[in-house]
């Protein structure tokens, strides 16, 4: 599970989730176990399908794989694991050249030095801005040397839809444009976490034809929103993406390339000599539904950015399960999980540095490995075809999977749907199941029924601030137009106190282990296991691929197939 | 498979891949080598973190397997003291006759030896040469009869004599460790090695010098067996010549009697050497994995199947630049095969009598350490281990006609084997190249020496058997194209088939093994013989 950040790379700011800091009745962690009573833990026996799942996931998060961080041979070990579970268990190979790894080119981006900010106005001499003040520069990962000249355009909030329009009567054509991040509170919560980002941002922006986007510091915090001088310790962090194949890195909004954050003070230059007064907006900015006007700033800003990019390359896993139906077979259903977790880092209270990530996401992958064998063993191929997907970096944000929708190995018009498996907290007997993104299209009705096949009911999502949505590498389909759904355990019965200790005490943490408090129940696993494999099923089986709801937001935004 | 000597083989390029739709048991065994032998597993070295991974799929596979766990303190794993040791400098070895002193030259006349127990050794001793220093209490062959070593230092050929009759018996009696062990034994201080005209023939002396300084390994307790003296330097010819100089033995009587196979001259020389040897000393991690399928009347008595995880790393690149060397045949394949019996048995749902201990062992390319370490300290009662059953390296390449198990003459596992084989349509047939010393190449050794009647099992010649053997040591043996592609799957299902066979028989059987009545190495480690 991808920690949710602020645009910029914001890590270590954000120390704990959000659900975490309210959660004072948490127990806190334990420490470790002596080493028989854990090896009784870890050795309890178990029914045959239990031990097969847990298996993998004592493998994957035992400490010499090390976190399985992007970019290190742990990982690609990993890689190979999962290559030669998928064809263990009866997948052909859907890589590269006939393998079942497909080459991803992560690069690791930076800005490299700290850039230049001129303000040139109508009349009068040029100012610079000044780094760590006024300003901290992006990382156009396109160029290792960039620079733009251009007007600059306040947008408000630089969002188009759901009844806003940030744009309104203003034309940004070949200019820069200049926003506060974030979104409205009464936006619905997914959109809502979609608009807040960058990314969505920049599509808008490109789309009315800007050259390039910066941001403001905002007087409200929240979502997206953190104090300029926060940015300190962090503005030249390196982001992971991916490289276009000429060697540039992979930018969705090409041509409108983020060019860096401009503090209050900042603004305010820029805003000099404007009929809109910098403090009159600020103002307006401390409520979060303002309407703000949209206007041209006097002057031109010149900003030079210098890039720095280190090659990490990894792999995807891909392995086919052929459909049977004729017709059908052709359309594939993508099951996803993602096998990296985040490495080596400090010491916990009890001296563990290593990060094993066995809830997140070896149980992921461990249900994805079983479903392949699920699917084989009920002897009757679905009728569409299922890509199993093991995917990188989306500790690095949902990275692997950004560049599998881009560069799919298979037709990218054949990809019918996508379902993910991200971090299931299975240390509690589950009654109900949360399917993010069931709102958006007819997998949800396809999911609940499935669902009620094995008792299991369907509840809505219950942390709406966390924006899971978002979070997960399904998004990255999403963002392709492919309908999606990401699955959890809900929080009926002791479902609350087990995400909530789970997310409190082991979250991207060193004591995310095979054995850990609350314990993992594989039972939970095997059940988690078969709703998925259900789930995946119907999809695959039924009659109609999915579709978008009618209007729905996500659909519209990336143009998917939609129901009439 | 541990090299027994180093020679120079033909590189050649890995053979193209085949593709093909394997049936599910047989795409099973593939993917565990798949992985293991894998780029990203870089050859399995031991101490490298690479290893430790391939432990941790080890016990994942057994969990799967539905095995339990057999390691230390309910663990999968046992964990090896293992123990690096290699030459620090070169040291010093110098003759003295009453006041003449005469230092050999290093690197012309003597290398130093590396200890793993004393790092410092520094000797000043008079010397007593004692033949090849063996003592066989079987044919009643002594080395030392008459002779008076107590205090001393002992020098002796380095190599066993032709007249005990097994190449087995001679190939363990033979090695620098037992040589040492034996004068020990007698009250010896040290043990100087001379090159004879067996090791000449095969790696002469100035071929070793590269190598001087090449780590070796063994586990910290001390070796099996009782104190050793340190066997501190290795004469070649020509700094033997120089010992002997002066003396009443001559140099070229022995070397003529080590011909002939007769008798060697020996007994006091009348001169004194003082010499050091320095060793720098690791301490290295490594872990045996055992898996447990407890049987039923006899599950107190364990059939143990094993197979080595290990390989040996990265190393120079052959000619395509490769520098991973993948030991997919050595042994990930025979890794592969144990987890795959176990899977067996388990799929077959009906329990053995006794119990089956399924252990990969640790550090087989550096000297069956891991082994050696399992059979002296093993995870279940001492005494329980009723047999080991050791698949090292087999060649799959080719349809196999026939069987070779190693050491099959030394106790009833051997017609054990054979009946189970026959079973399977395949014939069991000697040794064919005996010259190998396979018998002491092999983690089978290291149950041997723990008394336990063992066997390891390889591909018989029959066939294109003894070509292919041939063609897969002289171009993929312990080299970067050990890889997957060479592998025949039918093949490596047959071997399955066919230890699966053989382990059942062992568990199921009325008595335990026992070692033949009178045989040497039963009668060494005291093992249960035949009456």
């Amino acid at each position: 599970m991808f920690r949710y950040t602020a645009p910029l790379a914001l890590a270590a700011l954000l120390a704990l989730p959000a659900a975490a800091q309210d959660h004072a009745a948490v127990p806190p962690l334990a420490a470790p176990l002596p080493t028989a009573e854990k090896n009784a833990i870890i050795n309890a026996e178990l029914p045959a399908d239990q031990s097969a799942m847990k298996a993998h996931v004592m493998f994957l998060a035992s400490d010499p794989m090390k976190g399985r961080e992007a970019g290190t041979n742990e990982f690609d070990i990993a890689a190979q694991y999962v290559a030669s579970q998928f064809y263990s268990a009866g997948l052909r190979p859907a890589g590269d050249e006939g393998s079942f790894l497909q080459k991803v080119p992560l690069i690791s981006v930076k800005p490299a030095g700290k850039g230049s900010m001129k303000l040139t106005p109508k009349k009068g001499a040029a100012t610079d801005l000044v780094f760590g003040e006024d300003y901290y520069p992006g990382a156009n990962a396109q160029a290792l040397d960039y620079s733009v000249t251009a007007p600059v355009v306040f947008v408000g909030y630089g969002i188009v839809g759901l009844g806003r329009d940030d744009y309104k009567g203003v034309d940004v054509k070949g200019k820069i444009v200049v926003f506060f991040p974030g979104a409205p509170n009464d936006f619905p919560p997914e959109e809502r976490a979609h608009l807040s980002g960058g990314p969505a941002k920049a599509a808008i922006a490109m789309k009315k034809g800007a050259i390039g986007y910066i941001t403001l510091e905002s007087p409200r915090t929240g979502r997206g929103s953190f104090p300029f001088a926060a940015l300190g310790a962090f503005w030249d962090r390196p982001r992971v993406g991916w490289a276009n194949k000429d060697g540039t890195g992979h930018v969705a909004s090409a041509s409108t390339p983020g060019l860096g954050m401009l503090s209050k003070a900042g603004a305010a230059k820029l805003f000099e000599g404007s009929k809109a007064k910098w403090a009159d907006v600020l103002k307006l900015a401390e409520d979060d539904k303002a309407v703000f006007k949209a206007v041209q700033l006097p002057g031109t800003l010149t900003v030079g950015l210098k890039t720095e990019f280190t090659p990490l390359p990894s792999y995807n896993v891909a392995g086919l399960l052929k459909g049977s139906d004729p017709v059908l077979s052709k359309e594939i259903v993508v099951l996803s999980a993602h096998l990296d977790h985040i490495g080596v880092g400090k010491p916990n209270a009890f001296g563990d540095t290593i990060n094993n990530g066995a809830m997140d996401n070896a149980v992921g992958i461990a249900s994805l490995i079983e479903e392949a064998k699920r699917f084989k063993a009920s002897g009757a191929a679905p009728k569409r075809s299922i890509l199993f997907l093991a995917v990188t970096a989306e500790e690095k944000g949902l990275v692997g999977a950004d560049y599998y929708a881009n560069n799919p190995t298979l037709p990218k018009g054949d990809l019918v749907a996508n379902v993910n498996l991200d971090m299931p907290i299975i240390n509690y007997k589950f009654e109900d199941i949360v399917p993010f993104g069931a709102a958006h299209s007819t997998i949800g009705q396809i999911a609940t029924k499935a669902a009620a096949e094995v008792g299991v009911t369907v509840s809505p999502d219950s942390r709406p601030d966390e924006a899971f949505f978002v979070r997960s590498d399904h998004y990255r389909f999403v963002q392709q137009g492919i309908p999606s759904i990401f699955l959890w355990p809900g929080e009926r019965g002791p479902g609350k106190a087990g995400v909530d200790a789970f997310l409190a005490n082991n979250y991207h943490k060193p004591s995310d282990e095979l054995v850990q408090t609350p314990a993992i129940d594989w039972e939970s696993g095997v059940r988690f296991v078969d709703v998925n494999y259900r789930i995946a099923r119907a999809i695959a089986d039924g009659d109609q691929k999915p579709m978008w709801n009618k209007g729905d937001f996500f659909g519209t935004v990336f143009g998917g197939a939609m129901a009439k | 498979m541990m090299r027994a000597f180093l020679l120079a083989t033909t590189l050649l390029a890995a053979a193209p891949a085949f593709a093909q739709d394997l049936a599910p048991d047989a795409a099973a065994l593939k993917a565990h080598v798949q992985f293991l032998a894998s780029d990203a597993m870089r050859g399995r070295d031991t101490g490298s973190p690479e290893i430790a991974i391939a432990e941790q799929y080890v016990a994942a596979q057994m969990l799967a397997a539905g095995l339990k766990p057999g390691g230390t303190n309910g663990s999968w794993l046992q964990p090896v003291p293992l123990v690096s040791f290699a030459s620090a400098d070169h040291g010093s070895f110098v003759i003295k006759r009453g006041d003449v002193a005469t230092p050999l030259e290093w690197g012309v006349d003597y290398f130093g030896r590396a200890n793993p127990h004393i790092a410092k050794v520094s000797l000043s001793a008079p010397v007593v040469f004692a033949g090849y220093g063996v003592v066989d209490k079987a044919s009643g062959y002594d080395d030392y009869k008459g002779l008076d070593v107590k205090g001393k230092i002992v020098a002796v050929l380095r190599d066993a004599p032709k007249v005990i009759a097994s190449s087995d018996a001679r190939a363990h009696l033979g090695q620098p460790d037992e040589q040492a062990r034996t004068a020990a034994a007698h009250g010896a201080i040290g043990v100087i090695l001379i090159e004879g005209n067996g090791r000449h023939a095969v790696f002469p002396f100035a071929a070793t010098k590269p190598f001087w300084n090449n780590p070796a390994m063994t586990w910290s307790n001390g070796e099996a067996g009782g104190p050793v003296a340190p066997a501190f330097a290795y004469l070649g010819m020509d700094g033997a010549a120089k010992l002997f100089a002066g003396t009443k033995l001559k140099w070229d009587e022995i070397l003529a009697a080590d011909k002939a196979g007769t008798k060697l001259p020996h007994g006091a020389l009348g001169i004194t050497v003082e010499a050091t040897a320095n060793t720098e000393i690791k301490k290295v991690a490594g872990n045996n994995v055992a898996g447990v399928l407890e049987g039923t009347d006899l599950r107190q008595e364990y059939v143990v199947i094993s197979a080595h995880l290990d390989h040996v790393g990265v190393g120079k690149p052959d000619a395509t630049g490769d520098t991973i060397y993948n030991g997919a045949m050595d042994n990930a394949v025979g890794t592969a095969a144990m987890l795959e019996v176990a899977k067996r048995f388990v799929a077959e749902g009906k329990k053995p009598r006794r119990s089956i201990l399924f252990v990969a062992v640790t550090a087989e390319e550096k000297g069956l350490v891991g082994s050696e370490y399992f059979a002296a300290n093993p995870t279940v009662p001492k005494g329980s281990i009723v047999a080991d059953v050791n698949l090292d390296m087999p060649i799959l390449t080719y349809k196999f006609e026939d069987l070779v198990a190693i050491g099959a003459d030394h106790s009833s596992v051997g017609a054990i084997v054979a009946q189970a084989a026959a079973s399977e349509g395949v014939k069991v047939v000697p040794d064919p190249l005996p010259q190998e010393n396979f018998f002491v190449r092999s983690d089978h050794y290291s149950f041997v020496k723990a008394g336990i009647p063992a066997v390891s099992l390889d591909l018989g010649p029959g066939g294109p058997g003894a070509a292919a053997a041939m063609e897969f040591l002289a171009k993929h043996y312990h080299q970067p194209s050990d890889h997957v592609d060479l592998i025949d799957w039918t093949q490596g299902l047959r071997f399955v088939k066919l230890n699966f066979a053989i382990a059942s028989a062992l568990a199921n059987a009325d008595e335990r093994p026992t070692w033949n009545k009178g045989d040497f190495f039963g009668m060494l480690y005291k093992g249960p013989m035949a009456k």
